[in-house]
Order: C-alpha cells, then structure tokens, then sequence
C-alpha cells in the first residue's frame, strides 16, 4: 500500500479504531495494509490523526441559539396560516342571510381592500411573511395553496347553498368578491411582472387572505343567523374588523 | 447527538400535537421552545448560513403547523421535526444548486480528490469558530453528509437514507470533507476570512 491508496481508507480507518466499534470484519485486510503504511509514512500518519481531530473537534461543537426574532415571525405567520379543518366538523347549517348584515360584513372587508390596494399601503410586515412562504419546500403545501383551497372549498359551501340566500344579500356578497378578486389580479400581475417584489407577494397574500376571512365570516353569520342566534352574528360582525 | 430531543413520553408528544392542531398557540409555541435550538442549529451547519437558517427554520415550523394533524406518533415528535428540518435543508440546497448549476457540488461524490494539506494541522489547536466557518464553506454534498456524521452522530447508512445516496457515497464524501477542513484549518482560511470580516465590520462603525 502506496500514500495514494492508504489516504482514501483512513477516514473509515480512524472510525472503525474508535472505542465500541465494531472491527472491519471482511476489510481486515485492508485496515492491517492501512496500518502498516501508517508505521512507514509520517506524512499518512499525520493526516490521520488531523482526521482523528478533526472528528472529535465537530463532536463536541456546541449547540446554537436561534435569534428572539425568529419566534415572533413564526408566531405571526401562523397565525396568518388559513385553517379549514373547521369545514370537516359538520355545524355548517345554512339560512338566509339579511342584506343589511351582509353589507356591514362586506363594508369591512372591502375597507381592508382598499387599504391593501392604496398606493401607500405597506405589507403587513409584523406577519413576517418571507419569500420562503412563496415557494415552500416540496414537504408541503406553501400558503398560497392553502389559500387557494381554503377558497376553494369555502366557495364550495357557499355555491351549492346560494339559493338560501335572498337576492339582495347575495348581490352585496358578489360584489365585494369582485372588488377582493380584482386586487388578487392586481398583486398576481404585479408579482408576474416582478417576481422577486416582495411587496407584491405579500400584497397577493393579503388579498388572498381577505377574501378566506370574508368567506369564513360569512359562513359564521350566516349559520349563526340560521339558528336564530342574533348575539351571535353581532359577535361575528365586529371580528370582520380585525 | 444524533438527533435526539429531550427525550419525551409518546402520549406527552401525541397531546401536545393534538393541541397544536387545534390552533392552541400556547402549544405551538411549546412545541418551538423544545425544538428550534437543537433544530436551527442542524440547519445553519447543514445550508452553511445562519441567516439562511432562519429562514429554514421558519418554513420547518410552519409546515409542521399545517401538518401536525397528521402526526401520528409512530416516532417521536422531535425525531418527525427533524426529519422535515433535514428535508427543507436539502430543499433548500437543491434548489439552490439548480439555480446556480453548479454540478460539483453536487450531494453525490464527485470524485475529486482534494490536495494534501500544506501543513501539518496541529490538532489540539482546532478552534470551534474556525471550524464552523470552515463547515460552512465546504461543498454542499459533502457538509450535508459531514454535518449528520461527524457532527449530529448518524451511522453511515443513515446519513445514506437521509440524503438519497449510496453508504459508500457517504463514507467518501465525509472523508472528502475531513480533508478539505483539515487544508482549511492548516491553511488558516477561516481565520482569515474571520480577520478580514471584523476589519470590514470595524471599517462600518
């Protein structure tokens, strides 16, 4: 055994040598070859124990800390995150819905649009959405997914029971989803043209975000005013405004 | 290390799942103060940057927040979060390599050699902030199988599962990265390049 053929052996060489390891086995060949060039070789027997060094050296790095700040965006980012689960648990129940409430819960909503749409308006920075949200690893869905399910299925519930819905209530409801729709259209163009716009992403997030609230809102009034529970859907109407 | 948490009762782990699923974010953030430390700091070693990290860290999080419904149990709930910690880096890396297409740095061997050392490294003077910035400069394929190996403790055929490479691929690219280290140490580059940053920061104040 020549340097060349020794060096690419010592890495496993100095780890199967450590202590409740178990021998090479079928290579004790090899480690008895390795060995005897590491009695001839100064320059072998060097690089093995810088090896050896630096194995132990990475064993005992020491643990590290994330920065404060890193809790407070996952904190706000969750509690950004749609969550439909709710939809699975069956206490939909739908009843009419009276114009006069489904225009107040639309005002609020189309107020936030505005605000998501003004040319001054600023991300919603404290949520601490990333880029990283934008384009999640491949371990699961990003938020603009699961936006776009939540929307989906919350569309769903409130397609297939319209009809309960009385013609007034149901127009307020349509347009404040055009009005919301234009600004999803709006962000996604601006995200088109500039991919790497940050803003434009969380402004996409923020529309796709109004309009889940507003879908859910409107599921939790309406089902609140279809079992008669007026304090109920005058608790839902202020919440709009969060 | 090899990856173990603060070892954790199954039913402990099941309720605490079962909270954060329910939105309870007490829980969620109980479930983060148990995990991030040993978490991030597997990610920052693994994608070689600590602001990097945080970003990785963040989506490992939230993605446990949407996923955890489907935690089941059948392995801890630190050994399930590392996992996807492990999962995101190598995301991370392989989509940062596409971009860049840089095909030796690739998670599999790529066979070259690297030259012996210029001198001797003096093995009781490895320094552990030399060494982490050494760590972080290494090619991607072999950190990611140093960082599980030496580092984080896992057997060869471990890192081999985790990374989607063969155990030979492994020993080889953790030994590529032991050398490349030592050239790095002996050479003094971390050092250096540590030097050369507390200049520049100085520079700005």
């Amino acid at each position: 055994m020549n340097c060349n053929t020794c060096e690419p052996l010592l890495s496993v060489y100095i780890e199967q040598a450590e202590p409740g390891r178990r021998s090479l086995g079928e290579g004790g060949q090899e480690r008895a070859g390795v060995e005897a060039h590491l009695r001839t070789c100064g320059s072998c027997r060097a690089l093995a124990e810088d090896l050896r060094a630096i194995r132990l050296a990475a064993r005992s790095l020491e643990p590290l800390v994330p920065p404060a700040r890193v809790w407070h965006r996952i904190a706000a980012a969750a509690e950004a995150e749609p969550r439909v689960s709710w939809l699975q648990s069956g206490w939909l129940n739908w009843r009419p819905l009276t114009a006069v409430a489904m225009t107040a819960l639309i005002a609020a909503s189309l107020w936030r649009v505005g605000t998501l749409l003004g040319p001054a308006a600023a991300p919603p920075s404290s949520a601490g959405t990333t880029v990283a949200d934008v384009a999640p690893a491949s371990a699961g869905l990003g938020p603009e997914s699961d936006y776009t399910l939540a929307i989906a299925q919350l569309e769903q519930v409130t397609n297939a029971d319209r009809d309960v819905l009385d013609q007034d209530t149901a127009g307020v409801l349509n347009a404040g989803l055009t009005v919301i729709d234009g600004a999803i259209s709006e962000s996604r163009a601006a995200l088109e043209a500039e991919p790497q716009s940050q803003s434009a992403q969380e402004s996409l997030f923020a529309a796709l975000r109004r309009k889940v609230s507003l879908l859910q809102d409107t599921v939790a009034l309406i089902n609140e005013m279809r079992n008669g529970n007026q304090d109920g859907s005058a608790r839902i109407l202020p919440e709009s405004n969060r | 290390m090899r990856g173990a948490a603060n070892p954790t009762s199954p039913a402990a782990d099941l309720e605490l799942a079962q909270r954060c699923g329910r939105g309870d974010q007490d829980a969620f953030e109980q479930l983060y103060r148990a995990q991030a430390g040993r978490l991030y700091t597997l990610i920052v070693r693994m994608v070689g940057s600590a602001e990097t990290a945080e970003d990785v860290l963040q989506e490992v999080f939230l993605t446990a927040y949407r996923k955890i419904g489907s935690f089941r149990g059948a392995s801890s709930l630190g050994t399930w979060m590392y996992r996807m910690a492990v999962n995101h880096c190598l995301d991370y890396l392989r989509g940062r390599q596409s971009k860049m297409a840089r095909t030796t740095d690739s998670i599999e061997d790529d066979g070259m050699a690297e030259p012996i050392a210029p001198a001797p490294l003096v093995a009781s003077t490895i320094n552990r902030l030399d060494l982490e910035r050494a760590i972080a400069k290494l090619p991607v394929g072999c950190r990611t199988a140093f960082v599980l190996h030496d580092v984080e403790g896992f057997e060869h055929h471990e890192v081999a599962t985790m990374l989607g490479i063969s155990e030979g691929t492994s020993k080889s690219q953790v030994h590529k990265a032991r050398v490349k280290l030592r050239g790095m140490l002996s050479r003094g580059d971390a050092a250096e390049e540590w030097r050369r940053e507390a200049r520049a920061q100085a520079g700005h104040v």
